[in-house]
This record gives C-alpha cells, sequence and structure tokens, in this order.
C-alpha cells in the first residue's frame, strides 16, 4: 500500500507504469486518473484549484480509504497518490490505482477509493477564477456515488 | 524589563492565558487561519470552545453558516464533551470538500 500526498506535479504514466512492475503477477491492473478542469460547474473559467490540508489527517485520512479498500476486496497492490496546494487546469490531482487477482476487484477497489476520496478526505478546495475564489463542497452525486458501497453487497469476494 | 515579576491573578488558582486555534478552508475566510481565545489552564469543554469563538470572532457566524462544524484536538476529531487546554493543537473544520 502506498499513499503519498504531495505538493507538485506528476505524471501518471510513471505511476502506472511503476505501480504494474510491482504489481507483476496480478492478472488485473486498473487505475483512475483525476485532472483539473478549466471550467467549474457553471461554465465558468476556472485559473486553479487550490487545495488545502491539516498536518498528518489529510494523510491519515487517504491512509484509512486505501486500508479500508483492502479489507474489503481481494486486491494485491494500491497505491494513490493526491496533490494540495495551487493545481492548474490540465494537471493530475489524482492517481489511485489497485491490481488483483481477477479484474473485478480491481475495477471495484479504485472505484470505492475514489469515491471515498471525494466526499471523505479530509481536503478544503478553493476554485480561483476571474470572478474570485469559491469554496467547494462534494455534490449531491458525489455523495450518491458514496452511498452505493453503504448497500452494495456483491463485492469481488463473492464474485471470485 | 528583564526581572520584572510574572503577575499572577489573585488567589493563584485561575490564570487566563491564551489558546490557539486554527480555523480551516472557508473558516479561514473572516479572521484568518489563526485565532486566538483567552482560556482557563484548568481547560473547557469543546462546547465552550465554540461558543467563545463565536463571541470573539462574530463573523465565523457568517462562515459557518449553519454547517456542521468539527473540533480537532491534536490530531483527533473529538466531541463535543471533550476537554481542550492550554497546549493544545485546536482546530476547527468546516465540510470537507474531498479531493
Amino acid at each position: 500500500m502506498r499513499v503519498e500526498l504531495v505538493s507538485s506535479a506528476f505524471d501518471p504514466a510513471a505511476l502506472l507504469g511503476a505501480f504494474t512492475a510491482r504489481a507483476e503477477g496480478a492478472g488485473g491492473v486498473v487505475s483512475f486518473t483525476g485532472h483539473a478542469r478549466g471550467t467549474n460547474r457553471a461554465g465558468d473559467r476556472i485559473d486553479a484549484l487550490v487545495l488545502e490540508t491539516y498536518r498528518g489527517m489529510t494523510q491519515a485520512s487517504m491512509e484509512k480509504i486505501v486500508q479500508d479498500a483492502y479489507a474489503r476486496f481481494p486486491i494485491t497492490h494500491a497505491h494513490v497518490v493526491h496533490r494540495y496546494g495551487r493545481i492548474t487546469p490540465g494537471e493530475a490531482i489524482v492517481f489511485v490505482a489497485a491490481a488483483s487477482a481477477h479484474r473485478r476487484a480491481a475495477f471495484d477497489a479504485a472505484d470505492y477509493m475514489m469515491d471515498r476520496l471525494k466526499t471523505e478526505a479530509i481536503f478544503w478546495k478553493q476554485e480561483v477564477g476571474p470572478k474570485g475564489n469559491c469554496w467547494i463542497e462534494p455534490t449531491e452525486a458525489d455523495h450518491l456515488d458514496v452511498a452505493r458501497w453503504a448497500t452494495k453487497q456483491d463485492d469481488a469476494n463473492a464474485r471470485n | 524589563m528583564a526581572g520584572l515579576p510574572i503577575l499572577r491573578p489573585l488567589g493563584g488558582r485561575v490564570s487566563i492565558n491564551c489558546l490557539h486555534v486554527e480555523l480551516c478552508g472557508c473558516l479561514a475566510d473572516p479572521y484568518g487561519r489563526r485565532v486566538e481565545l483567552q482560556w482557563t489552564e484548568a481547560g473547557k469543554p469543546v462546547r465552550n470552545l465554540i461558543a467563545d469563538l463565536l463571541a470573539a470572532y462574530p463573523d465565523l457566524v457568517g462562515a459557518i453558516n449553519g454547517r456542521t462544524v468539527r473540533v480537532c484536538i491534536n490530531e483527533t476529531l473529538v466531541s463535543e464533551d471533550s476537554l481542550v487546554r492550554i497546549g493544545d493543537e485546536v482546530a476547527l473544520f468546516p465540510p470537507v470538500s474531498g479531493g
């Protein structure tokens, strides 16, 4: 398990290459990369996202999510990298990867980790644009996404 | 100025000191990231912390805007009964944005 909080840009392709090498023997490797958009939901231009953290608690909140993914799905490897600070449009914000013997656990674990990161990880996020700064919170869709896991019983264990 | 005695309140049982509180996210908008509160050495519970903060920094009411605020002491989220003492690392969390 690797969980990293980083302040500078990272290369998702390089991370995936290294992850795949570490996960040698796994039958399925799934990754997701989230990038900063250049517009917000209203269509207004965004110059940057600024992600604020709190001491060791942001890292700890991410580690808990990844630990829970290990407990819930039969994955063999996981890697999460998250930016903080100022992030400009197009830059990667988050990288999530999971590996498992069979594909479904890797898909589900990556999906699960992202849904929880989007709603529970300890970040405060501001959009910075020509109209000023705006704090943003998880959307209703984000909450619905994470709620799926509260009732989902058909995890990868059951299908393998 | 060296050699001046340290003044203490009469009785010596309760001395007033400063508690530093870190305001996270949007809560930092009206007053900045760190504020101070006068605090007792014996400590007070979290519920008093919130009340005292809102009294001393009234614009926080607008920043909170009816949302649930959580209190963190020494990197642990705590209940409103928890005791806050001078020297604790205290932070107020508005709802998180997530990643």
